[in-house]
């Protein structure tokens, strides 16, 4: 039995605690990246270390683009680290029966380096009804080698995860980080917003009650540009500001988000056919309420939550609307009826 | 040259050459490994980078053999060598800087194109990219050994480098290269208006014609199956431009012009003026036989994409596709042939299913692509079986049934054969075994009269036969056992006919009773179910008063009892299906039985049961 007493905790409901996660290949905080962390009072620093990638010449598991860090870590947070394993590492053999203990070792050299503990690290892997069974033997074997140490395990889950979950199953860890995202397909036919679209969330979301871990959630504030040419994708455009788009000569605007190329072009390493299309998907204030909402009314906590946004990087324009920011952080109805004050919880893991 | 003492040059030429090599061998360990180590610090990664302890020595003797060694063709090397230790040594500006200050060195041969490309891509390393793919471009160019390194290498970031690299260019060749270089890689017709504007008679163009040709059939609905205008607009485009250089004819193979605009006019229906650029095309380019070949296949194309109606195909036409047909099945490396013709093998199929005729559709389709759901419909039906038949039989064909009919890939016994198997699981087999006697029928891989506790299909396959049963054959002894069984009442033989029913369903032995050439009645339900074999079971148990054998016809049935089970369940991985009924049976009826416990022993379901009782 496990007995909890949560102080965020009280009759209006739970107050989540604040993640963010980092996303570069380099640590190196802008002046405007360091103060966000502060002002808006995040906790948690989800940290990616390394993609676990298979070689292609060789077949071989090894770690890519460890992450550098060119400056300390932030004071005052919980750094989080995590690997992003690609489904390829699991799909094919040969396996790798030292996995587990080669990513510790990683974490070792990193909490040395940047001179943390970790008390949870987290892995990130799509994985799939194929790549289930061996991708969730590497979360056992991880999870026995970072228990022996303190440290607990989480694992990120899909949307399509939760939905099909008798198919693909539950990562046996300690805890899931609900990936509230990327559930449109991008089409330039309905122009829906393919990060978050709250029609297609809906469908994916009712299957969430009695999901089998505790979960955390994972909020979009990224946007990308959708390249579109006749009609058809080309490309996702990670990290082009808006504001990039207006002032570029060859790209007319045609509405808010909305433009074409009027002249062929190279821009930033891409290039643009005269006709192209370019939509700039980002999610709004309003989407973000929404987002807010859906969240409350389909998570029912039983314990600390943490809501982490991804991610933390200056060129993500929802990042510089620090009000729209605070209200993702309302506090959360907590799970069941007739509210005591602190709840007594059987048998739950705690957060 | 070792052993003659005589020859002192070329004993010094061995050791330098010696020297060399050692130093080649030992700058190669230099490059990292491409892979990551698991090591995580700030120490630079042993896998991926190299020490300056380790390579300083090696970079200082390379360099004194740039200055000592008394023989051009080894300079050069030695140059080589060092321009690629400080590209790897992650010091891209003294390798530029060296490259630079030892360029007229360096030239010639592809080691001095591969060290121009180290330069370059040192060049990129530091975002200087207009000098980077203008290099990239030379080397394209001019080495074919580095020409595909070269084109995956080239990549301009903006309009403003991508600018300045055409500025560098020294000659309008260098120029044209830029251009072609660009466009295989992202906007052929920009590129190609380019050099045109530049070099009309530029042997760079066609390649590029032949890119943006092909984009174009990519996104270009030709079969009509999707309902996108995509290509369109890109092919007008690309039409104005042709259009216009055949008719100022100043290019230098003029015939390719004639062609492409031929193709790109039959793509969008125009058969007249495709034709007589075809005409042109043939007029210019006399005894050029794979230019004569394509305008075959060209004018194929027009015809096709002019017709509307294609029970109108001509007699000629149909001709002319019976050739594409012949052709492609002898010669199976000929791509073009084969895309073309499974085109307009979609596009029939198209156009059959658009006029409400899906028996056509499905003959000329190929592999049932888009009719898949329809073959699976007649191959549960024998009147419709009967119909393709029928169609296929006929003597009097139109001509575009004389292609079709060459198109299907199945044989009239095929179809019959699917019929057979249509009776025989509507449970006729006395309708089927005159089917199967007109044909030959694959051999059943075991023995499909006989049945054991636990399924073993395997071992069933593997263990000796006296007697081997053809499909055909199969179904002559069901008949007679059947017969039999009615006129004897033999509970036996009754026994024996729950087993082939049991064994030619899913769960049985005998499954290859249900794939046929035609097509497999994987998941029909009618192979699903195993309720004729329990019928006959039953039957069995219920004419027989030997306890023993009634208590194994109580197990066969309990076996169809769980398969019918299974076969109504919707996701039934993972699950244990007991089948109470028949259990229940065998262990009130008949636990007195020597049989009850042999299953006992084998079957752990059973088991299962009984503790749960």
């Amino acid at each position: 039995m496990a007995i909890w007493l949560c102080s965020g905790c009280s009759r209006e409901g739970i107050e989540p605690v604040r993640g963010i996660y980092y996303w570069r290949t380099t640590f190196q905080l802008s002046a405007f990246e360091s103060e966000s962390l502060k002002q808006l009072r995040f906790r948690k620093l989800y940290l990616r270390v390394a993609d676990v990638a298979r070689d292609r010449a060789t077949s071989q598991i090894a770690p890519r683009a460890k992450l550098e860090l060119l400056q300390p870590l932030p004071s005052g947070v919980e750094v989080i680290p995590v690997f992003y394993l690609k489904n390829e590492v699991f799909e094919t053999v040969p396996g790798d029966p030292g996995l587990a203990g080669h990513l510790r070792h990683l974490l070792a050299g990193l909490e040395k380096q940047g001179a943390f503990k970790a008390r949870e690290v987290q892995i990130d892997c799509d994985w799939t009804e194929r790549t289930r069974d061996r991708y969730f033997h590497l979360c056992r074997d991880l999870g026995q080698v970072l228990h022996e140490r303190g440290t607990k395990l989480s694992a990120t889950i899909r949307l399509h995860q939760v939905k099909f979950r008798e198919v693909t199953g539950t990562p046996p860890v300690d805890r899931g980080m609900l990936m509230f995202y990327n559930m449109g397909s991008v089409t330039q036919a309905e122009y829906r917003n393919s990060i978050y679209d709250q029609a297609n969330a809906s469908r994916y979301l009712e299957r969430l009650e009695g999901y089998p871990l505790p979960l955390d959630a994972a909020v979009p504030i990224y946007s990308w540009v959708v390249h579109f040419r006749y009609g058809r994708v080309v490309e996702l455009i990670e990290k082009w500001p808006e504001a990039q788009l207006t002032s570029q000569p060859g790209l007319e605007r045609l509405a808010p988000g909305q433009y074409r190329c009027t002249a062929s072009q190279y821009l930033h390493g891409r290039y643009l056919m005269q006709g192209d299309r370019l939509a700039v998907e980002a999610i709004d204030p309003a989407t973000q309420l929404q987002i807010a909402r859906t969240l409350r009314s389909v998570l029912k906590p039983r314990g600390p939550l943490t809501l982490s946004l991804f991610d933390l990087d200056e060129r993500n324009p929802t990042l510089h609307a620090h009000s729209d920011i605070e209200t993702i952080f309302d506090r959360f109805p907590a799970a069941g009826s007739g509210p005591l004050a602190h709840e007594v919880d059987l048998g739950l893991r705690d957060g | 040259m070792l052993k003659d003492p005589k020859d002192p040059e070329g004993l010094r030429k061995l050791t330098v050459a010696l020297d060399y090599l050692t130093l080649a061998k030992q700058a190669d360990k230099l490059v990292p490994r491409h892979l990551e180590s698991w090591e995580y610090s700030d120490k630079p990664d042993p896998a991926t980078e190299v020490s300056d302890k380790t390579v300083g020595p090696w970079l200082d003797r390379a360099k004194a053999g740039v200055e000592r060694v008394p023989y051009a063709f080894l300079n050069q090397r030695y140059a080589f060598q060092v321009t690629r230790i400080l590209f790897f040594h992650k010091r891209p500006q003294a390798c530029i800087d060296y490259f630079q200050s030892h360029r007229p060195l360096l030239q010639g041969g592809s080691i001095g194109w591969r060290a121009m490309g180290y330069c370059a891509g040192a060049l990129f390393q530091l975002k200087h990219y207009a000098e980077s793919n203008y290099l990239y471009s030379l080397i394209y160019d001019r080495c074919p050994e580095l020409k595909l390194s070269a084109y995956w290498s080239f990549h301009p970031q903006e309009e403003a480098d991508w600018n300045r690299s055409l500025a560098l260019a020294a000659t309008p060749r260098e120029k044209q290269v830029l251009w072609q270089l660009m466009g295989l890689h992202d906007d052929a017709l920009r590129a190609m208006q380019a050099i045109y504007a530049l070099d009309p008679r530029s042997d760079l163009l066609t390649i590029l014609l032949s890119r943006e040709t092909n984009m174009i059939e990519v996104t270009t609905n030709l079969t009509g199956w999707s309902k996108s205008s995509e290509g369109r607009d890109r092919m007008k485009a690309l039409a104005t431009f042709v259009d216009r250089v055949v008719r100022a004819r100043d290019t230098r193979e003029p015939y390719a012009w004639t062609l492409v605009s031929g193709h790109l006019h039959a793509m969008q229906g125009d058969a007249a003026t495709a034709q007589t650029l075809l005409d042109t095309t043939a007029v210019l380019a006399p005894g050029r036989r794979d230019v004569a070949a394509e305008v075959r296949l060209e004018r194929i194309l027009a015809q096709v994409m002019a017709l509307q109606d294609p029970r109108s195909m001509t007699a000629s036409l149909a001709d002319e596709l019976l050739w594409l047909l012949e052709d492609t099945r002898k010669h199976k490396e000929r791509e073009r042939s084969d895309n073309l013709l499974a085109v307009i093998r979609s596009r029939l199929n198209h156009q059959f299913t658009e006029l409400g005729d899906p028996y056509m559709a499905l003959i000329v389709d190929e592999d049932a692509g888009t009719s898949l759901e329809f073959k699976e419909k007649t191959a549960r039906s024998s009147a419709k079986l009967q119909r393709l038949l029928d169609l296929l039989d006929r003597r009097a064909k139109t001509p575009v049934e004389r292609f079709a009919a060459a198109c299907f890939p199945y044989s009239r016994n095929d179809l019959i054969e699917a019929m057979g198997m249509d009776q025989l699981y509507r449970g006729r087999p006395e309708k089927a075994a005159p089917l199967f006697a007109r044909i030959p029928t694959a051999t059943l891989p075991g023995d499909p009269f006989i049945i054991h506790i636990k399924d073993c299909h395997d071992c069933d396959h593997e263990a000796a036969q006296a007697r081997k049963y053809a499909k055909a054959q199969f179904v002559d002894r069901v008949l007679e056992l059947e017969t039999r069984a009615r006129k004897g009442n033999s509970a036996a033989d009754y026994f024996t006919l729950g087993n082939a029913f049991y064994n030619i369903s899913y769960f049985g032995n005998a499954r290859r009773m249900y794939m046929g050439n035609y097509h497999s009645l994987d998941s029909d339900p009618r192979v699903m179910s195993t309720r004729k074999a329990q019928d006959y079971y039953l039957l069995a148990m219920g004419h027989s008063k030997d306890p023993e054998f009634r208590a194994k016809c109580a197990f066969m049935a309990a076996k169809c009892e769980q398969a019918d089970m299974i076969r109504t369940t919707k996701d039934p991985w993972d699950r244990v299906f007991i089948p109470t009924t028949y259990f229940t049976e065998l262990a009130t009826t008949f636990s007195h039985t020597r049989y009850f416990q042999e299953v006992l022993h084998e079957c752990g379901y059973f088991q299962q049961f009984l503790d749960n009782r």
